[in-house]
């Protein structure tokens, strides 16, 4: 009878197996289950309000997000019940913002000395017409902390949706402080004026990117 | 005989307006949240016209907690559930998968509209997303409009209300708020350097124009490494930070560790993820983050005269 030399060959090549098993199983996994790290495509003339501002244009940027959604109520309620001396003004004048809405960006408060004290204006208001076309904008420039874009734009415009309307509001940013009041508010008007328009990085694209939920 | 007919047409018109009464508190729509400040957001926006209720206990620890099977009971009653749907509470989307209510079940996602930004002070990192929008004036509107707008979709008989109640209720926040900023007119805001234990408080911060220059926590509740602590220290130092807000409710000896190596002066802020889900827990949080922020500014400003 030959009894074989005792070894820990076949012992060795099983753990070496099973090793690369599990590289191979966790490597695959890994893969599968890792976000990468997304970054919205854009345009030239697009910029994204997460990845591309700094912490003062975000939070002049965030502000005027939620401003967007009062002035559109703001608009629908002066045209629906107008007090005195609204029946042509349904849009509220930027003192209005201050004093009355206590409204970010446009309350002079702390916020608005520590992003650069923009000096904000109306500057278009669309007539309270049948068609309701147009756009109404909101103007800021002088920006005076560094590094910040220093001149920013909410344009306001109702959106055809089939037969209907939606309410829209569009954000740009230019990165001259004392960039002239836009004569348009036109997109193209505005991209050739070197206006970039603010892409949101909202709760919406971020539940898109961790669970694909549109 | 007259006397007969008006007290015939009186009780009919009491049985008439008892039954709608029932009616619409049978069509009463039942909202879940998830955390404690959709609690307040909701209860103020849909007054008497819909019942709210907590997902999990309201004494529960909304971090990394564990979903229990009275959990999936509640969420079987309710017709809609209010979620932060970014990154701080993802219990609940196990909650409604267990129960089974995937496609039962309409989920608001409070977030959907809120520009977010990144954790702060991680320059030179990846950027990732702070899902702490709740502890904030600015971005909590956002919500409380987000959610009214989505109420009144699926209640439209009340989306006037739902939505009047959203506003009136912002108008409040915004007024404490300014009210709050007006006491910093002597302050010297800009030079004014904090850092904190949690990475809840970047909106808080970004509402008063101010910065987070480190973050203690990597995580909600996870003590940094011993290396990842010393290169904080040595941040804060250089940053020249003045003031570290640490978390209400929370005690950690590492803050006192921080406060010993770099003489920085501690307060305190609500998490506002603690005690009753009541309606008022948002203002009076919030109030109280408020009152800390301005006297930690106070406090630095007199050491510095």
């Amino acid at each position: 009878m030959i009894v074989p030399p005792r070894s820990g060959k076949v012992e060795a090549t099983l753990v070496a197996l099973t090793v690369v098993v599990i590289l191979a199983v966790g490597g695959a996994l890994i893969k599968a289950t890792q976000v990468d790290n997304f970054e919205p495509r854009l345009f030239g003339w697009q910029i994204s309000s997460f990845y591309d501002l700094n912490p003062t244009d975000q939070a002049i940027y965030n502000a005027l997000v939620t401003a967007s959604d009062e002035l559109w109520w703001i608009w629908g309620g002066r045209i629906e019940f107008p007090a005195p001396g609204e029946e042509d003004e349904p849009w509220p004048s930027v003192d209005s913002l201050d004093q009355q809405y206590n409204l970010p960006p446009f309350v002079k408060d702390v916020q608005w000395e520590q992003t650069g004290r923009v000096n904000w204006q109306r500057i278009q208001a669309f007539a309270n017409t049948g068609n309701q076309d147009g756009n109404s904008s909101y103007f800021g420039n002088g920006g005076t902390v560094p590094g910040q874009a220093g001149a920013y734009l909410l344009v306001l415009t109702h959106i055809h949706k089939g037969a209907s309307y939606a309410d829209g509001a569009q954000m740009w940013v230019h990165k001259d402080p004392n960039a002239p009041i836009p004569k348009l508010t036109k997109t193209d008007s505005l991209i050739a004026n070197g206006w970039k328009e603010i892409i949101p990085y909202n709760g919406a694209v971020e539940l898109e990117r961790l669970k694909g939920i549109k | 005989m007259r006397s007969f007919l008006h007290l015939v047409s009186a009780l009919l018109v009491f049985a008439l307006s008892a039954h709608a009464a029932s009616a619409a508190d049978a069509h009463k729509l039942k909202i879940g949240i998830t955390l404690h400040p959709y609690y307040s957001f909701v209860a103020n926006i849909v007054g008497d016209k819909a019942d709210v209720v907590g997902l999990i206990d309201s004494h529960a620890n909304p971090h990394n907690y564990t979903p229990q099977p009275d959990d999936m009971k509640r969420v079987m009653t309710m017709d809609v559930l209010v979620v932060n749907g970014i990154g701080h509470d993802e219990w609940a989307f196990d909650i409604v998968k267990a129960a089974g209510r995937e496609k039962s079940l309409k989920l608001i996602y409070a977030n959907a509209e809120v520009a977010l930004i990144p954790i702060a002070a991680d320059e030179g990192q990846a950027k990732v997303v702070n899902p702490h929008t709740f502890v904030s004036t600015t971005a909590a509107i956002q919500q409380i409009f987000t959610i009214a707008k989505e109420l009144g979709e699926i209640d439209k008989p009340n989306a006037k209300f739902y939505r009047d109640n959203a506003r009136a209720y912002a108008q409040r926040i915004r007024t404490m708020k300014t009210q709050f900023s007006a006491q910093l007119a002597d302050v010297d805001v800009a030079s004014f350097r904090c850092a904190t234990m949690h990475a809840g408080y970047g909106y808080l911060m970004q509402e008063f124009g101010l910065q987070v220059a480190a973050v203690i926590e990597p995580r909600h509740g996870v003590e940094p490494t011993a290396r990842q602590l010393a290169e904080t220290i040595d941040r804060i130092k250089a940053a020249n930070v003045q003031v570290l807000f640490a978390e209400k409710y929370f005690a950690s000896k590492l803050a006192d560790t921080i406060k010993d190596a770099t003489g920085v002066q501690m307060y305190s802020f609500s998490h506002m993820s603690d005690g009753d889900y009541s309606p008022e827990l948002y203002e009076r949080e919030m109030r109280l983050n408020l009152e800390t922020l301005v006297q930690a500014m106070h406090d630095v400003s007199k050491k510095a005269k």
